[in-house]
């Protein structure tokens, strides 16, 4: 167990992200990005059931772009390797495992049922916020964008305001 | 002249660059499990005031990102607002607003944001993979709603284009950068006290030699951000020359292998009806920054006061194109034939590039 509470010192572990992010900047001309890809995998999923509905909808059409495949997309291949970046890690700290991460007094349907609403939420807001928490707080805050600023700000706004009405879950 | 020009993922060495993105991935995802961004109690104690690690690790990565950046633009290497515009999205103040509000209402009810959402599911977590099954269907669900007028309207209010915090506050970039690594290291210190306060102990009277390096190096790299104002290359950075092609360059390419080329004409549509080159297409220059990047280089024919990275200026513009011998050879004289479908070529059918991070 004391193993597995072993985690980098906040600073140390910000210096590195900072260090990936600047690679990342100067090697790919690019952001740091997660939901993008979610974007894209969600396409692909209503491309296989009902490609006739992708079709008929110009928003879900152009996240395609002039690729064939709508997977064909550097974000796609950034997340894999966050996958697998984020295996590796687990595994060589001793982390990994099937769990579901809760507070003692939620139950495990409950804590999926939030985890599972706060993902919708938070996809609607990386469309709204033209990015997430990676791909536009962190790599637009870096690059000192005046919007990447506004969505961070925000974040930590709605973060804070609505704690309250959740604190259960995480005692 | 920039570090690497972007040609990671042009089509030559697509799966080169490809692959460079799983390992850049990669990379990412590890420090995000080591930074304990898998584990969704660790993000929630930030928005209860246990645990400030997620400000830290997010602040102290945006200060060494962005100094380096700015010293490496400072010193010539890059060019600063090339790679900025290529990396932030446009400025929609309303929908950024409200889109990160909701998503820091996610973000306590998930524990997760996007991105660690995948680490924790990629640690085992089922409350990671669940994040990651909303977080899919939420962007899907966007553009359903996008397909009502008024829900779109919302979508693009409050456009501002690129907009760089320091041309808002008309500052040096790397005066601002180590001004916000200053407040970064005063909001640590401050966000310590509050830990310190919530946790009832009292803070530990040396910190960590780890925090102080960690400190003294983000201090440093704000002196060499400042110093770099000083040197010479930064003034190149403002007004760099723009990288042009000759006419006979152009000319050469056009018959060559015209489809390594994309040329746009960013003239008034009139005066692309009467002359243009074999192939180009009519936009406005405004317009230019959603071009997206399908790797072809990119020429532009007239004036347009910001290129986008990897474009290129006819140099002499049309004129020099009518004038030079190759194309004297290849046309007859006579006008070209009418354009093609001058309104439906007005306006790029994929804002790819500016979609920013997420929703590209």
């Amino acid at each position: 167990m004391e193993r597995a509470e072993k985690f980098w010192n906040p600073y140390l572990a910000g210096i590195a992200l900072g260090l990936v992010l600047l690679t990342t900047f100067l090697v790919m001309g690019k952001e740091l990005g997660a939901s993008g890809a979610a974007n894209r995998i969600g396409v692909f999923i209503a491309e296989v059931l009902a490609p006739a509905h992708v079709a008929a909808n110009p928003n879900l059409a152009a996240t395609k772009g002039d690729r064939s495949n709508v997977l064909d997309d550097w974000l796609v291949f950034e997340v894999l390797g966050v996958f697998l970046g984020g295996a590796l890690g687990a595994v060589t700290a001793g982390r990994f495992g099937a769990k579901v991460i809760r507070g003692s007094a939620t139950t495990i349907p409950v804590r999926l049922a939030f985890a599972f609403s706060g993902g919708v939420l938070m996809g609607l807001a990386a469309r709204a916020g033209r990015g997430c928490t990676s791909g536009q707080a962190l790599s637009g805050g870096a690059v000192l964008s005046v919007g990447a600023w506004i969505f961070m700000l925000s974040v930590f706004a709605g973060g804070y305001a609505f704690a309250w009405f959740v604190r259960r879950q995480w005692s | 002249m920039t570090f690497f020009p972007f040609t990671a993922l042009s089509t030559a060495a697509r799966q080169e660059g490809l692959l460079v993105a799983v390992l850049i991935g990669m990379a990412f995802g590890f420090v995000l499990e080591r930074a304990a961004f898998g584990r969704a109690d660790k993000l929630a104690a930030q928005f209860y005031l246990r645990d400030m690690r997620v400000f830290k690790v997010m602040f102290t990565a945006i200060v060494t990102a962005m100094l380096g950046l700015v010293i490496t633009s400072g010193l010539g290497l890059t060019n600063l607002r090339d790679i900025s515009e290529s990396i932030a999205s446009f400025t929609f103040i309303w929908p950024m607003l409200v889109g990160g509000f909701v998503l820091g209402v996610g973000f306590i009810v998930s524990g997760y944001c996007p991105g660690t959402s995948i680490v924790s599911a990629a640690s085992g977590n089922f409350d990671g993979l669940f994040t990651v099954l909303g977080v899919i269907t939420g962007t899907f669900v966007y553009s359903e709603l996008q397909q009502i007028p008024k829900f779109q309207q919302f979508h693009n209010s409050g456009a501002r284009g690129s907009w760089f915090l320091y041309d808002v506050i008309k500052v040096p970039p790397q005066a601002l950068a180590a001004a916000v690594a200053v407040m970064a290291i005063l909001a640590f210190i401050g966000a310590e006290k509050v830990e310190a306060i919530v946790s009832g102990t009292r803070p530990a009277l040396r910190p960590p030699r780890v925090r102080r390096y960690a400190f003294a190096t983000v201090s440093a790299l704000a002196v060499v951000a400042l110093v770099t104002i000083a040197v010479p290359t930064t003034q190149v950075m403002a007004k760099q020359p723009r990288s042009t092609i000759s006419a006979a360059d152009l000319a050469r390419a056009v018959v060559d292998a015209p489809w390594t080329i994309r040329i746009i004409d960013v003239r008034d549509a009139a005066l692309y009806a009467k002359d243009r080159v074999p192939g180009s297409i009519n936009v406005s220059a405004a317009s230019l920054s959603d071009l997206p990047d399908d790797g072809r280089a990119v020429v532009i024919v007239g004036d347009a006061s910001r290129l986008p990275p990897n474009a290129r200026l006819l140099a002499g513009g049309i004129a020099a194109w009518k004038a030079d011998p190759l194309v004297k050879a290849m046309t007859s004289g006579g006008p070209p034939p009418p354009p093609p479908s001058v309104a439906g070529a007005a306006t790029f059918s994929k804002p790819k590039k500016k979609a920013g991070g997420c929703s590209s």
